[in-house]
């Protein structure tokens, strides 16, 4: 059954009316998951003005939320955030997927055509090739480079100065496609990341006070907020190295696993604290919601993506840990943003067949998704066409 | 007090660091009846083989074709032969050296008619394969191949195991086998528990000290046992036991073999060759009604799974309508006497084959033959071994229906199941317009068009329903956190078992 914010949070408040009797140590209610547990006014206030859209935030549904929230609240640019990461993941698989389809198709001798001739210049609009990290790629020679914009991109063009919605609807649709040739659009995301500025929205939300600038998010205390608005202006990675969390440091799997055990500890000790101060309908929403669990995904997921240019099969078992293998769905066990690191996690490693598997969920919860996963799918079967396919029963 | 010596010391200290190395202990629903990489039909031999024998070439972590016996290679400019030196210092688990002659001899056993490998059509590319040195070979290649390295990843058998290139499925080496691998045969137990141990002449480094495969059907007691720390890996967690095991931080789960669907074949020989006979029983299953006990999954309309590149999504799902059912049953001759469907004074009666380690299947077995006896169908299960499947459904076809799963590598070539020809399709199933679009699919280097053309395969065999397609599970491999570094191929899962440890 999804676990769903509204009617659990309903029972929430009308089980806190008493506050918990003298608790046995004085309620520290420094990280979010203890402040909307164990202060039931903090997470009331919350919820009271914008329900619908921490309703969204929670399963993850980021297109919702976007709109849901008052634009000028913390919740809106928390909302904003979340959804410039998934571009910006999706941004990076679908240069990736351009270049190895570009370079195999080359190397390959494949015949080219129109369509084919026209990603590059295309794609350049947007200076893909440029975001390509060096670590994945073995030249800088660019195949196919150097042709004009085709006419049929014109259209296309244009709308990328187009208002952001529309351009999230126009993503999807093929930029050119006929009898032979279908041509995804190249920068869709990235004139989507474009149109919201990153740092500006960090810096908006770690000036905000109170739950809502930290609620869902990997960054426990308000402490870890300032501290990492101030390291990074990428919104993937905070929460990263928040310093109420233990460090993280991985340089190999047995030392990954081992800081994965560490901040299990803390999480889990911060789990039992709520739980002995909490009330019981607070005990009862920290279960049912999953908040743990979600802090625990938000903060391995930031960490995955430190690691996703320079050691991307570490960054893809991070992100194997953090998948909830329970359901499958985009949703308030398995974010939008899990789903698109573990996706760019395995591409970067050259899985590209697994990392089709892994934008299948975002499918549904993004529709605009679709443009990478078909770059995607299409190099999968491109990298494909010499192998013997084995099968057998299972 | 006599002082220790140094080598004293290291030698204490070595016999402390092998005694705590333990081997990996991981659970099947059944153990092998063969290990004979000739005659491979299941994903168990297929997972323990891997142990035990070597490839000419295997995959690296990032899933590119990588020499493992190969020492060097080069392909011919026309692309049309390769030579190939094998790495020097490899030994068979027996002492023996491999040679060139050992590659040969398994390419040309795999190709002999005689032998009916199942493993054929891997090696169809190749036309000749000639030892031209002791550890030197060339192959010739039936066509330009572009990276036919991707093709050389079969495995390698020792020559001298065997009479001659033609044989029997039977043959002793299926429980006897040598390979070249990290790993090689101590037991292999009647109890259906396989031993394998470290092989301490292997070419290249071996960190884990051994694997056991332990037979466990039942896989709540396969959860419990990896729980409990009685195993270190479960390669396929059912959806019922995700929750527990996730929640268990002494334990990892791995997303894995995703290209997987559950089927009822039917057997074209009989009955089933009448297409109106085959979507009746289409329409009498209620698919989503089966899969509900099992846990989350999708259904599937056809030969791929939901995120497959070739997944036909405009392909709509046979509506679950015993009505429409009923009316085909009966314009084929048959009668309801208001329990039974009859024709000439016989009841409507199918036998439907599935093994008995498949704890699953049995439970969805039960559940059809309660839907096909709602709509006057007799269903006789058969809970059937390893060796009488094999010999009653890959070999005599002894069956109506079969409730079984493929699951594919990335590549998803469904060629051996559904072209007439090929050497996985027990069914028997046999369409012109299938075949077609499965040889250009095959012969394409479009990828746009190979998509195109499998879509349209998908759209074409759901359209004949050569078998209920049912749907694909979510599908995991649960690993103690006591294993170190594992890392689980996507198919084969323990290509890289060697770097694994366990503490």
């Amino acid at each position: 059954m999804r676990r769903q914010l509204p009617a659990l949070a309903l029972v929430f408040f009308s089980g806190c009316s008493e506050t918990p009797s003298t608790p046995d140590m004085p309620l520290d209610t420094s990280s979010w998951l203890a402040e909307a547990i164990i202060t039931p006014s903090a997470f009331e206030a919350l919820t009271a003005a914008n329900r619908d859209g921490w309703v969204a935030l929670h399963a993850s549904d980021l297109n919702t939320a976007v709109g849901a929230f008052a634009s000028d609240s913390t919740g809106q640019f928390r909302a904003r955030l979340a959804r410039q990461t998934v571009y910006a993941d999706l941004a990076a698989i679908t240069d990736l997927a351009i270049w190895r389809t570009l370079k195999v198709w080359q190397s390959r001798g494949l015949p080219t055509d129109d369509g084919i001739l026209g990603v590059v210049p295309l794609w350049r609009r947007c200076g893909g090739p440029q975001r390509l990290p060096s670590a994945l790629t073995d030249s800088a020679t660019i195949p196919f480079d150097g042709t004009a914009v085709p006419e049929w991109a014109n259209d296309r063009i244009d709308a990328y100065g187009a208002d952001v919605e529309a351009l999230r609807a126009l993503v999807a649709v093929p930029v050119m496609q006929n009898e032979t040739r279908i041509i995804r659009d190249p920068c869709g995301y990235a004139f989507l990341l474009a149109s919201d500025d990153p740092a500006a929205l960090i810096d908006t939300v770690s000036q905000a006070e109170g739950l809502a600038s930290r609620f869902l998010s990997a960054m426990p205390t308000a402490d870890d907020l300032v501290h990492q608005s101030a390291a990074t202006a990428l919104p993937g990675i905070m929460g990263a190295t928040s310093p109420s969390l233990p460090a993280f440091e991985a340089t190999d799997l047995p030392s990954l696993h081992a800081s994965v055990v560490a901040l299990d500890a803390v999480i889990e000790s911060e789990r039992l604290r709520i739980v002995q101060q909490a009330p019981l309908d607070g005990v009862s929403l920290l279960s049912e919601l999953s908040l743990a669990e979600r802090l625990r995904q938000e903060v391995l997921v930031a960490r995955s993506r430190t690691l996703m240019d320079d050691h991307p099969a570490l960054a893809g078992a991070l992100a194997d840990i953090a998948w909830d293998a329970t359901d499958r769905a985009i949703g308030p066990r398995n974010t939008a943003g899990a789903a698109s690191a573990r996706a760019r996690a395995l591409l970067q490693q050259g899985r590209t067949r697994e990392a089709l598997d892994a934008l299948e969920p975002l499918l549904t919860a993004m529709p605009e998704s679709a443009a990478a996963r078909e770059w995607v799918a299409d190099l999968s079967v491109l990298e494909g066409l010499d192998r013997a396919g084995d099968s057998k029963e299972e | 007090m006599p002082r220790l010596t140094l080598p004293f010391v290291f030698g204490a200290l070595a016999l402390a660091a092998s005694a705590i190395a333990s081997p990996l202990r991981y659970a099947e629903d059944g153990a092998p009846g063969t290990i004979n990489p000739l005659f491979t039909t299941n994903m168990t031999e297929a997972r323990v083989q891997e142990l035990l024998f070597d490839g000419l070439f295997t995959d690296s972590r990032s899933l590119v074709a990588t020499p493992e016996l190969v020492q060097s290679y080069q392909i011919a400019e026309d692309r049309q032969s390769m030579t190939i030196d094998l790495r020097s210092g490899v030994t068979w688990h027996d002492g023996q050296a491999l040679s060139a002659d050992d590659v040969v001899f398994t390419i040309n056993a795999m190709k002999d008619p005689t032998t009916a490998s199942t493993e054929a059509a891997r090696v169809s590319f190749i036309t000749t394969a000639e030892a031209t040195g002791p550890r030197s070979l060339r192959l010739t290649f039936a066509g330009p191949e572009l990276s036919p390295e991707d093709k050389l990843s079969f495995k390698i058998l020792p020559k001298h195991r065997f009479s001659g290139t033609a044989i029997q499925r039977n043959d002793a080496f299926r429980t006897n086998p040598i390979g070249t691998g990290p790993f090689k045969l101590a037991s292999f137990s009647a109890d259906g528990s396989i031993v394998l141990e470290r092989n301490v002449e292997y070419f290249a480094e071996v960190d884990l000290n051994g694997a056991t495969l332990r037979e466990v059907a039942d896989k709540s007691y396969q959860a419990k046992l990896l729980v409990y720390q009685s195993l270190e890996a479960l390669v396929r967690v059912v959806p019922r036991d995700l929750a527990t095991l996730e929640a268990d931080r002494g334990i990892e789960l791995y997303p894995y073999q995703t290209n997987s669907w559950w089927y009822i074949g039917m057997n074209h020989q009989g009955v089933w060759a009448d297409p109106d006979m085959r979507s009746a029983l289409t329409m009498m299953i209620n698919v989503d009604e089966l899969l509900r006990p099992i846990g989350t999954g999708d259904t599937v309309t056809g030969p791929f799974v939901r995120s497959s590149p070739f997944y036909n999504h405009d392909v709509r799902k046979v509506a679950h309508d015993p009505d429409t059912a009923r009316t085909l049953i009966a314009t084929k001759g048959y009668t309801f006497d208001g329990t039974h469907w009859v024709k000439d004074g016989q009841p409507l009666t199918f036998r439907l084959l599935v093994q008995d380690d498949q704890e699953v299947g049995q439970d969805v077995v039960i559940a059809i033959q309660g839907q096909l006896q709602r709509y006057g169908v007799t269903l006789e299960p058969e809970f059937i071994d390893e060796a009488a499947w094999k010999s009653r459904v890959w070999q005599s076809r002894d069956f109506d229906l079969v409730l079984s799963q493929w699951t594919f590598d990335r590549n998803e070539d469904i060629h051996e199941q559904f072209h007439s020809q090929g050497s996985r399709n027990f069914t028997g199933y046999a369409s012109e317009t299938t075949d077609a679009l499965l040889d250009q699919a095959r012969t394409t280097v479009d990828p746009q068009a190979k998509r195109s053309l499998l879509q349209q395969a998908h759209g074409s065999i759901s359209a004949d329903q050569p078998m209920v397609f049912l749907w694909t599970l979510n599908s995991y491999a649960a690993v103690s956190t006591r294993v170190q570094n594992a890392e689980v191929h996507p198919f084969y899962f323990f290509t890289w078992a060697q770097d694994w440890s366990v503490e």
